[in-house]
């Protein structure tokens, strides 16, 4: 299982999805349990990789292509899990978009995908997203954590709308929430009443388990 | 050096011609102004700026494109209504340039071209930018507005490959011309040093298929390199820009969207010199370069 899983490692470094794909079909085909496909192969090179851009190692596109890989994997390995009913570990679940007015979602689908290599079950609401549909999600999806993206500073006041917006619907005390985003800091989370801030992918995987107890 | 099947497209946007040849035409330059942290802006949601010194930046742009015969253009950047409806009230009055009107979100670039409307700038507006996540009121705006140039960014971050790229523009061209948008721009989207690459490749695929103007936010190959000044100094920083212009121009863009307007000076003369390089491919094969282009300015 080594080989196979290394193989897979492999690719996900080299941004191969065709061959990812391949050797995760042929991985099943030999009866190696999906689980440990993800999280011994997929996961843990992809985490590798966000823990690399994290110190600024390796570029955007390569965490971009690596993050394909997994997708696409993943692609063959979810109808499985489904049907076995075995579920991977969930650190737990964070809904995550970035603010109303705001379109840009490089940083935000980097660390959805960190997250999710991370172990962490995540649902992307994508961008542009307005308060109330955070709060239509929280209510539909039930998440533990809510991160809300802005990168401009004319849309960061649309992070505190929605932390209002969840105390005004009695949600807030259910869910954690972070903001991140270029002019977002520390002192504008705490000011805005968010539970933590994170300046980057690993910074939102290690603040999410620390809020998480995990 | 660069033979296209498609022919190649010129358009005229204001005074500026983009679009044609490497080698036959310069390569247009466009700096940004009013972008966030620039030390010029004093209330990036009010749009408040020290006025003497944006002056000086749009000239000292316009100094280095006199001075190599690099058209340029200029980006205006707005980050709310307001600070947009100030920012190209300003430009408009003391240059003109044609103007590539940036606004941050939909809602900020809607209002600019209210303010286009009202003011009669839209022949030498670029609006800034369809991508495919475009807004209907975007496209409903232009087309009432009548602004026909627009940059079309191969933004496609579920393929971010040289292909996705090439792809994401030929979905974008109906709807860009539906809006009356006759002048496309198509800018292949820089994120980082390795996707310049990419932007360089699309660059050359989508002049040889369509024919259409392309360049690409060559600047941002450099600002998102985080271990260039950490690892090797500050003193590579401009050098990297400059190279980055360079290889830009060298596959033939038409435009260079080169960051920082404070960056002229040594930007203009990497790609004046390109384009002289190119140019003598054409004067060996006995082609007629004008006397405006950069071979017989920077000499």
């Amino acid at each position: 299982m080594e080989k196979e899983v290394e193989e897979l490692r492999q690719a996900v470094r080299e941004f191969d999805e065709e061959r990812g794909r391949k050797l995760v079909e042929e991985a099943v085909k030999k009866g190696i349990d999906p689980l440990k496909i993800i999280e011994e192969g997929l996961a843990k090179e992809l985490r590798q990789i966000g823990e690399k851009f994290g110190r600024g190692e390796v570029f955007i596109v390569d965490l971009i292509g690596a993050a394909k890989v997994m997708e696409t994997s993943m692609e063959v390995l979810q109808p499985i899990l489904e049907r076995s009913g075995e579920k991977p570990v969930v650190l737990g679940r964070v809904l995550i978009g970035t603010v109303e007015g705001d379109i840009h979602d490089i940083g935000k689908n980097i660390v959805a995908s960190v997250l999710k290599a991370s172990g962490f079950e995540v649902h992307d609401l994508g961008k542009d997203v307005s308060a109330q549909t955070f709060i239509d999600k929280v209510r539909e999806i039930k998440p533990d954590i809510v991160g809300a993206s802005a990168l401009l500073t004319t849309t960061m006041p649309m992070q505190e709308e929605i932390i209002k917006a969840l105390r005004k619907e009695n949600l807030r005390n259910r869910v954690k929430v972070i903001v991140g985003g270029a002019p977002c800091s520390l002192e504008w989370a705490q000011k805005i009443g968010a539970d933590g801030y994170a300046e980057d992918a690993i910074e939102a995987v290690n603040l999410l388990k620390t809020l998480l107890g995990k | 050096m660069f033979e296209f099947k498609a022919e190649q497209k010129k358009f005229k946007i204001g005074k500026v011609n983009v679009g044609g040849l490497p080698g036959e035409r310069p390569t247009v330059l466009i700096g940004s102004i009013f972008y966030h942290k620039q030390k010029i802006v004093l209330d990036v949601n009010k749009g408040d700026f020290n006025r003497e010194k944006a002056e000086e930046l749009i000239k000292l742009q316009e100094e280095f494109s006199d001075k190599t015969g690099n058209p340029c253009m200029l980006d205006v950047i707005g980050a709310t209504p307001e600070a947009m409806r100030k920012a190209l009230d300003f430009t408009a009055g003391i240059t003109e340039t044609p103007i590539v009107m940036d606004g941050t979100s939909p809602v900020v670039r809607v209002a600019g071209l209210e303010y286009v409307k009202e003011s009669g700038l839209s022949s030498r507006v670029v609006y800034s930018s369809l991508t495919p996540e475009f807004k209907p009121e975007e496209v409903d705006k232009i087309r009432e507005v009548g602004v026909e140039s627009a940059i079309l960014l191969a933004y496609n971050i579920r393929e971010f490959t040289t292909e996705g790229r090439v792809k994401t523009i030929k979905k974008l061209l109906p709807i860009s011309s539906d809006a009356g948008v006759n002048k496309p721009l198509i800018d292949t989207c820089v994120l980082d040093v390795p996707s310049l690459g990419q932007a360089c490749k699309a660059i050359f695929l989508l002049k040889d298929e369509l024919g259409l103007p392309v360049g690409c936010g060559a600047h941002n190959a450099i600002g998102t390199w985080r271990g260039l000044k950490k690892k090797m100094g500050e003193q590579t920083l401009k050098p990297s820009v400059a190279s980055s212009m360079a290889i830009t121009a060298m596959v033939g863009a038409d435009f260079i969207l080169y960051g920082p307007i404070e960056s002229a000076s040594y930007v203009f003369p990497a790609v004046a010199m390109v384009d002289v390089a190119h140019s003598q491919l054409l004067i060996e094969k006995g082609k007629k370069i004008g006397a405006e282009h950069p071979r017989y300015k920077v000499a």
